[in-house]
C-alpha cells in the first residue's frame, strides 16, 4: 500500500489520466443520454445499436462516433467553456456565430450556395406558370440590415445584389411583384429590427414590412396597436445556440393579441395565434403560429371579402399576425413541411391573394423551392 | 479512428490499455493486432483485407529470403521473389493511388476514355507500404533477421499508433521491442505526457487556425486582401505543422504507452536556416526514408555531380508524389528539388554567411511551397498569386483585421510554439507538478474543444 502512494506521487500522471479516462467511459455508460440539447436546440445522437448491416457498411462507427460527441458527459459545460476559451483568446467568433455591437450576434456566411440560383429560377418559374399576382417578398438577414454593428472587416454577402437578380429575373413577368423589403427595413435600421440573439426579424420589424406589403398590394394598413400588447422575456435564440459564449443579452419579445377566430392546425383547432405554452420553454419564437405546420389556415371571417395564400418560412410566422387583420382567411403553406401540391391549394382558392415571404438565406440555400411547381 | 476523438480518448484508450496490461506478457503482441485491427476497421472495414494480404505475402517473401546474407551474393530465385515483392507491394500502392490520376491524364492527353475505378485510398497505405518495403528490403541487404512469426509482423506493420499517418518506423527500429519490451511507470507517464502535447497542438492550434485557411477557400481567394492572403499562408504554414507533430506526438506518446520507441518525426522545422536544414527537421522518418532506400541506392552523391542532380530530381518527384496523386504535388517536390539543387551548388554557402538573411527566406519559401500542396487547383493557386502582391488591395483590407482578432493569439501561440524558446522551458518542469498541471489543464482545454468539435478534419487522406 505504502509503496503504491510511493508510485502515485512520484507519476501521478498516469493515476489521474487513467482514472479520468476511465471515468468518463463508465459515465457514457451509466449516465441516462438527453434526447435533446436545450442549449443548442437540437436532437442528440443516442448510443445505437449494433446489426450486421450497419456494421459492414460503416455507419454504426459513425453514428457511434456522433454518440460519443454529442452524449459526452458534462457536455454542456465543456461546449459552454470552450466558447468562453474562446472569446478570451480575442475570438469574437464560435462556431461561425460572430458577436458584434450592442451584443448583437450574427451569422458569418462566406460564401453563396449554389442553390440561389436555382432556388430564383424556380420562383421564376412559378410566377411565370401562374395566371395571377404573385408577390414576392424578400427579408433582408440581420447581418445585412444591422451591418454597423458588425465586428470589423467581417466577410459578408451581397446579398442585397443578389436579391436584385431576383427582381432582375422576374421583371418579364406582368403578374410578378418584388416587394422590396431592404430599402423600406434600411430606413429604421437604428430600431431594434431584429432580435440580438437569434436570425429572425422582431415584431417591429415584421411591421415595417408589413406597411410595405400593404402598400403594394392595396391594402389598408391596420394599426396592431390597437389590440393588447405582451412581452416574453428571456428569450436566447437560434444563434446564441451555436454561439453558446459569454456577454450575450438575452431578448424580449413583443406580441399582439390579434383577435381571430379559428387557427386551424394540422393536429389541432385552436383561437389564437400564439403558442404560451412555447414562449416558458427554449424556442420561443416558435410561439409565433404554434411553430412552422406544412399547412395551416387561419380564419378571421371579417367579411372583408380577400383571402390570402403565403408560401412561407419562419420569418413570416411574426408577420402574419399582422396581416390578418386585413383577410378573411390565410392559407399558410410551408414548403418544408407541406406533403401536397401547391397548385391544388392554388385551383381551391382561385381568387386569393398569393404572397412569397421568403428570408434572403432561405432563398440562398433551401431545397424545397423545387416544390413550388407541383 | 482518429487520435484526436473523443471516440478514441474515453472508449478506445481505457478498454484498450486495460485489455494490454492485464493479458500476460506473452499475448501482449495479440492484443495490440487485434486492438489496432479494430482502430483500423473503425473507419475502413473492407480496405482491411488489403492490409491482412500485404502481412502474409510479405511474411512468405521473408521466409523465403531468409538464407540471404551480405558476404554471399543472391541467388536467381532469390532475386526474383524481391523483385516480385517490390512489384507486389508498391504495385498495390500504385494501383489504388494513383490509378485514378494516370487514367485521367492518359485520357486528356490522348483524348481517350478509358473508364476511371474511382478507388478510393485506403487509409494509411502510404505509410504501410513503406513500412513493409523497409523489412523487405532490408532482409534483402542482410541488415535484418526474418520475422517466422506472422503476428508479429503484423503487429509491426498494424500497430494502430503509427499505421495511419507515421511516423514510418522502419522494421530495424523496433524488431528488438516487437519479441520483448518493457512497460515501466516511467515510460508511461512520459507517453501521456507526449500525447497530451501532441493531442492539444492538433485540437487547439491546428484545427483552429485551419479554420482561417478554411474561411478563405469559402469567401473565395478573388475576394482577400493582400494582407489577409498573407495571413493565410501563416495559417495554413501552422495548421500543416501543428497537425503533423502534434500526431507525430501522439503517436510517439502512444508508442512509449505500449512499450515501443518510435522515432522523432520533427525538429523544430520553422527555425531552418535553408529549405536543406528544412528537409533535415520535416518528417525526418519520412526523409530518412527516402534516403536510405533511394537516394543512397541510386549512388547519392558519389557518382559525380550530374548523378547528383538527377537523383536529387527522382528523390524529389517521388517525395512530392508521395503526398498527393495531382499534380500540385509533383510541383511542390520540384520546387523543393530546385531550391535545393541551387543550395547543393552556391547558395548554401551565402546562406552559412548571413544567417538573418537565410531565416527569412526559409521562411517565406516553406511558407509559398505550403500554398502549391494546399492549393490543388492552379487557376486557384494562381488567384491566390496574384492576391499575394495585390498591392492595390491595401487600401480596403479591413478583412485582414476581422482574422487577426480571431486567431491573432492563437497564431502567435503557434508560432512560439514553433521555435524551441518555451519548449526548453517546458522541458525542465516536465516531470515535475507544474508539468503535470499544465498537461492537465491543456487535456481539460482540448476536451472542451473537442466536445464542440465542428471543425475537426484529417488531413493525411491522401497520403
Amino acid at each position: 500500500m505504502k509503496k503504491n502512494f510511493k508510485l502515485l506521487s512520484e507519476y501521478p500522471l498516469v493515476f489521474i489520466f487513467a482514472a479520468l479516462c476511465v471515468c468518463m467511459l463508465a459515465g457514457y455508460i451509466v449516465l441516462p443520454q438527453k434526447d435533446f440539447s436545450e442549449m443548442e436546440n437540437r436532437f442528440l445522437q443516442k448510443r445505437p445499436s449494433v446489426t450486421a448491416d450497419s456494421l459492414l457498411d460503416g455507419s454504426f462507427m459513425e453514428s457511434f462516433e456522433t454518440y460519443t460527441n454529442e452524449q459526452i458527459p458534462l457536455r454542456d459545460m465543456f461546449v459552454k467553456m470552450k466558447a468562453v476559451f474562446a472569446t478570451y483568446t480575442g475570438a469574437t467568433e464560435n462556431d461561425g456565430i460572430a458577436r458584434g455591437d450592442d451584443s448583437y450576434l450574427f451569422d458569418k456566411v462566406c460564401a453563396t450556395n449554389d442553390k440561389l440560383h436555382k432556388n430564383i429560377s424556380a420562383i421564376r418559374s412559378f410566377a411565370k406558370n401562374t395566371d395571377r399576382d404573385i408577390y414576392v417578398a424578400i427579408a433582408p438577414t440581420s447581418t445585412w440590415i444591422n451591418a454597423g454593428r458588425l465586428p470589423a472587416g467581417m466577410p459578408v454577402l451581397d446579398e442585397a445584389g443578389a436579391s436584385n437578380e431576383l427582381t432582375d429575373a422576374l421583371k418579364d413577368i406582368p403578374n410578378a411583384h418584388m416587394i422590396y423589403l431592404y430599402e423600406t427595413l434600411d430606413a429604421h435600421k437604428d430600431e431594434q429590427l431584429y432580435y440580438r440573439t437569434d436570425h429572425h426579424w422582431t415584431t417591429l420589424g415584421a411591421g415595417y414590412a408589413y406597411e410595405a406589403i400593404c402598400e403594394k398590394m392595396n391594402l389598408e394598413k391596420q394599426d396592431i396597436t390597437q389590440y393588447e400588447k405582451h412581452v416574453a422575456d428571456d428569450f436566447l435564440g437560434t444563434h446564441y445556440a451555436k454561439y453558446k459564449g459569454i456577454f450575450v443579452v438575452p431578448d424580449s419579445i413583443e406580441y399582439y393579441d390579434v383577435p381571430i377566430k379559428a387557427l386551424e392546425l394540422e393536429k389541432q383547432t385552436v383561437d389564437n395565434l400564439i403558442d404560451e405554452e412555447k414562449l416558458k420553454g427554449y424556442d420561443k419564437y416558435a410561439a409565433f403560429m404554434y411553430g412552422n405546420d406544412g399547412k395551416y389556415t387561419v380564419r378571421a371571417d371579417k367579411h372583408l371579402g380577400r383571402d390570402l395564400i403565403i408560401l412561407k418560412d419562419s420569418y413570416a410566422n411574426c408577420l402574419i399576425p399582422y396581416l390578418v387583420m386585413n383577410y378573411d382567411n390565410i392559407t399558410v403553406l410551408d414548403l418544408r413541411y407541406f406533403a401536397g401540391n401547391v397548385s391544388d391549394v392554388l385551383a381551391k382558392e382561385s381568387s386569393a391573394d398569393v404572397l412569397l415571404m421568403y428570408n434572403w438565406t432561405f432563398v440562398n440555400d433551401d431545397n424545397h423551392f423545387y416544390k413550388m411547381g407541383k | 479512428m482518429v487520435f484526436s476523438s473523443l471516440l478514441f480518448l474515453f472508449w478506445f484508450i481505457p478498454i484498450f490499455f486495460a485489455v494490454y496490461l492485464v493479458v500476460p506478457a506473452k499475448f501482449r503482441n495479440t492484443a495490440l493486432f487485434i486492438g489496432s485491427i479494430v482502430f483500423y476497421a473503425w473507419g475502413e472495414p473492407a480496405y482491411l483485407i488489403l492490409i491482412f494480404i500485404s502481412i502474409l505475402v510479405n511474411w512468405f517473401v521473408g521466409l523465403g529470403l531468409r538464407a540471404s546474407l551480405p558476404d554471399r551474393p543472391h541467388t536467381p530465385s532469390e532475386k526474383i521473389i524481391f523483385a516480385a515483392a517490390m512489384i507486389f507491394d508498391f504495385g498495390m500502392l500504385v494501383v489504388f493511388k494513383y490509378t485514378g490520376f494516370f487514367v485521367e491524364n492518359i485520357n486528356s492527353a490522348f483524348g481517350c476514355s478509358i473508364p476511371d475505378p474511382h478507388l478510393t485510398l485506403p487509409l494509411g497505405i502510404s505509410f504501410y507500404t513503406f513500412q513493409i518495403a523497409s523489412y523487405v528490403i532490408d532482409l534483402y541487404r542482410g541488415k535484418i533477421k526474418a520475422e517466422k512469426n506472422p503476428l508479429t509482423l503484423g503487429t509491426y506493420l498494424v500497430m494502430f499508433p503509427q499505421l495511419i499517418a507515421g511516423p514510418i518506423v522502419v522494421y530495424s527500429q523496433v524488431s528488438e521491442e516487437l519479441h520483448d519490451r518493457k512497460i515501466t511507470l516511467e515510460k508511461v507517464s512520459d507517453g501521456i505526457m507526449t500525447f497530451i502535447l501532441g493531442l492539444s497542438s492538433k485540437v487547439l492550434v491546428a484545427n483552429t487556425v485551419g479554420q482561417l485557411w478554411n474561411d478563405l477557400e469559402q469567401i473565395g481567394y478573388d475576394r482577400i486582401s493582400m494582407p489577409l492572403a498573407w495571413l493565410g499562408v501563416v495559417a495554413f504554414t501552422l495548421q500543416i505543422y501543428f497537425d503533423f507533430n502534434g500526431y507525430s506526438l501522439m503517436a510517439i506518446g502512444l508508442g512509449k504507452m505500449l512499450g515501443f520507441n518510435i522515432p522523432q518525426n520533427f525538429n523544430n522545422p520553422y527555425v531552418s536556416k535553408s529549405l536543406t536544414e528544412f528537409w533535415r527537421r520535416w518528417h525526418m522518418t519520412l526523409s530518412g526514408w527516402f534516403r536510405d532506400y533511394v537516394y543512397i541506392p541510386l549512388g547519392g552523391n558519389r557518382k559525380g555531380r550530374i548523378r547528383t542532380y538527377v537523383n536529387l530530381l527522382i528523390v524529389w518527384f517521388l517525395t512530392g508524389f508521395w503526398h498527393g496523386a495531382g499534380w500540385n504535388f509533383i510541383c511542390w517536390g520540384l520546387f523543393f528539388f530546385i531550391f535545393l539543387s541551387l543550395e547543393k551548388s552556391f547558395l548554401g554557402a551565402f546562406l552559412d554567411d548571413h544567417p538573418h538573411f537565410a531565416r527569412v527566406y526559409s521562411l517565406i519559401l516553406i511558407g509559398l511551397s505550403w500554398m502549391i500542396f494546399a492549393i490543388t487547383d492552379f487557376a486557384k493557386l494562381g488567384v491566390y498569386a496574384s492576391r499575394l502582391v495585390s498591392f492595390s488591395s491595401l487600401s480596403n483590407c479591413s478583412d485582414a483585421l476581422y482574422y487577426l482578432r480571431n486567431y491573432g493569439v492563437v497564431i502567435a501561440i503557434g508560432c512560439v510554439l514553433s521555435t524551441p524558446l518555451l519548449s526548453k522551458r517546458f522541458d525542465a518542469i516536465r516531470n515535475r507538478a507544474g508539468g503535470v498541471l499544465v498537461a492537465l489543464m491543456l487535456l481539460f482545454i482540448s476536451v472542451c474543444y473537442l466536445a464542440d468539435a465542428t471543425y475537426n478534419p484529417f488531413l493525411y487522406f491522401r497520403f
